[in-house]
């Protein structure tokens, strides 16, 4: 499926775009590419769906804090304030429900998972002077796993127009297994890398049946599409961590793009009932995506019992490089670069061993399009994030975070074709320090 | 992009080699076994070890978390238990060690565990477990205070016979610190008596 870009388009052609795949062509064989996987603009249009509960508590803005296993991710040079050995793991629920309104047609599509988010290891080296630590994670990612229905039935009078039915089930997700250390260069400042190994798995099933009067006749058909796919990829972090009177910090990181390929195979078979004739068409996935280059800004100040952290994210959308996306010269991309903000506050609860956590994220929308047409912003990505800590036994921290966002967006020119949508996630996180 | 990473890393490698140090350095004057498994505190003073940064200095929010439940959790490294308090006298806190006079430091830990295995001279016997009383092991400790005295919490020594000037901060600031819990649970064993 190629996507296409068009200045204009009528109801008829959204409606069309919006059926999930198109007609089946005559050949037996053809390049496909996934508009809904993990190389496809949407997968990174979605936003970073946030790892670890404490960090999340915060809203993500933990590049200066960064003082458990999870620094892998978020700055690894971080990891070079643990002074304990640490064993994590982390487990999160997504709950993301979207719902297309095509002049008056609603259709949702839901993402419910709930899973392991995290394993990781840390591993603080035993030192004289400074601080050297290794660490270890397999991290979740993404989730893949979606749900669409969709049924649109317009009837006049007693006689049927159309009956159309969309599904479509995926499963799968992308992990990243991440190695690194992080290092005292200096006495106020730690350096940090990490490399990242990406690897991930789709499994998408569509189906369409279209029963449908044109003006040239009866449409009746069903197609099913099925496709198999896997993900490897290669990224690299490096991070510095700055030390300012005790209680500040002050972080900067570097993520490389991830470079990845996308390989897999599958079939199309449409079945055009009145004839009683099959076509299938046997598919080849091979594309090289390569996600931008990022990079963070951020402080956190420990004003006791308070602790203060708050970054700045830009990320180089507009150098996202799909297959897909070879535009002309002087063609705009369809992914604008943009900063986004985040800010977290930590309350430690005097005399006890519970610290309470809030925070705001702006994650702007980065994807120009709509179902392949220009697209506007009705209200942009805002994160709220709540979530709390526990220290048990004094080696054995706990927490959760709740974090909650939504977004919408139009087509540039019919406000009727509208997308909104609803994120929601809920982790739980445990760390044991020997 | 790819330029700057690739310069990045070996220029803060170097870097790494210039300051953070794994193992305590070789003491030329000193017989091996003296420096083996010492406490820090034998040979450095408390102003030394500020300076040396000697791992426990520093890492974490100690303003923000200081005197927390966190405390321990962030802060005290695995390898290094090397924890003193003042005594407040009257023996106790160290179990069978013998009192300690009032306001003096009483070690609870081992010192470094990581500290290079001694060299020995030609004809050198290995050496021999410290003597009791240089420093009582925790094995005895027994609860009393409102919180373990460490180093990294209390970096300054005793300036005078008052300790309770030495610490004005904080619940235990009085005359005298006193250890709380059982010291680190990754304490070692006291080391048998040959």
């Amino acid at each position: 499926m190629r996507r296409q870009r068009r200045s204009s388009a009528t109801p008829a052609a959204i409606l069309a775009a919006g059926l999930g795949f198109v007609a089946a062509g005559a050949a037996a064989q053809e390049d496909y590419r996934n508009d809904e996987d993990f190389s496809s603009e949407k997968l990174y249009a979605t936003g970073d769906i946030g790892l670890g509960a404490r960090a999340m508590g915060l809203a993500g803005a933990y590049i200066a804090v960064a003082d458990d296993a999870t620094a892998l991710l978020y700055n690894p040079a971080g990891l070079a304030q643990m002074r304990r050995i640490e064993v994590a793991f982390g487990l999160r629920h997504q709950h993301d429900r979207s719902t297309h309104g095509m002049f008056g047609v609603e259709a949702e599509a839901t993402t419910r998972r709930t899973g392991l988010d995290h394993l990781a290891f840390a591993y603080p080296f035993p030192t004289y002077r400074g601080s050297l630590v290794t660490g270890i994670g397999l991290f979740r990612v993404r989730s893949n796993d979606l749900d669409v229905e969709r049924h649109d039935r317009v009837v006049d009078g007693s006689q049927v127009l159309a009956d159309n039915l969309f599904l479509r089930q995926q499963d799968g997700g992308v992990w990243r297994l991440v190695g690194g250390f992080g290092v005292d260069v200096a006495e106020p400042l730690s350096f940090g890398a990490s490399l990242s190994y990406w690897r991930g798995a789709l499994e998408d099933d569509q189906f369409v049946s279209i029963q449908q009067q044109t003006s040239s006749g009866t449409l009746d058909y069903t197609d099913r599409l099925t496709t198999s796919a896997t993900l490897d990829g290669i990224s690299l972090d490096v991070g510095l961590l700055g030390y300012v009177a005790d209680a500040g910090r002050l972080a900067f990181v570097i993520h490389s793009p991830a470079w990845m390929r996308v390989s897999g195979d599958g079939e199309k078979v449409r079945s055009w009932r009145l004839a009683s004739m099959d076509t299938v068409t046997s598919l080849f996935i091979d594309d090289h995506p390569r996600l931008p280059w990022a990079a963070s800004a951020g402080g956190s100040f420990a004003l006791r019992p308070l602790l203060l952290s708050g970054e700045l994210r830009y990320t180089a959308w507009e150098e996202l490089d799909v297959d897909e996306l070879a535009r002309l010269p002087g063609q705009p991309s369809d992914y604008k670069s943009k900063l986004g903000v985040r800010a977290g506050v930590e309350l430690l609860v005097p005399g006890t061993p519970m610290r309470l956590r809030g925070g705001y994220a702006f994650d702007p929308l980065v994807y120009d399009l709509f179902l392949g047409n220009p697209a506007r912003v009705v209200r942009d990505r805002h994160v709220l994030a709540a979530g709390a800590g526990l220290l048990v036994a004094g080696s054995f921290a706990l927490d959760a975070a709740f974090t909650w966002d939504r977004f919408e967006r139009a087509d540039a020119g019919f406000s009727r074709v509208v997308e909104k949508r609803a994120e929601k996630r809920a982790f739980l996180s445990g760390a044991y320090r020997f | 992009m790819r330029k700057i990473l690739a310069g990045l890393l070996p220029v803060a490698l170097l870097l790494a080699g210039c300051y953070t140090v794994l193992r305590h350095p070789q003491v030329a004057d000193r017989e091996p076994q003296e420096v083996r498994n010492e406490r820090c505190v034998a040979c450095h003073s408390d102003s030394d070890l500020d300076d040396i940064e000697y791992g426990l200095h520093r890492y974490g929010y100690r303003h923000g978390y200081g005197y927390s439940p966190w405390e321990r959790y962030y802060y005290n490294p695995w390898w290094y238990d090397d924890l003193w308090y003042w005594s407040p006298g009257g023996g106790g806190v160290s179990g069978g060690g013998p009192p300690a006079p009032p306001g003096t430091r009483v070690q609870e830990g081992e010192g470094l565990r990581n500290d290079r295995p001694p060299v020995l001279r030609r004809g050198e016997q290995p050496p021999r477990a410290p003597a009791e009383g240089k420093g009582t092991p925790d094995s005895g400790t027994q609860p009393s205070g409102p919180r373990s005295g460490q180093r990294a919490d209390n970096p300054s020594p005793p300036k005078s016979a008052d300790p309770g000037k030495q610490n004005p901060s904080g619940p235990e600031s009085g005359p005298q610190r006193q250890q709380e819990g059982q010291g680190m649970p990754n304490d070692r064993p006291p080391r048998p008596h040959p």
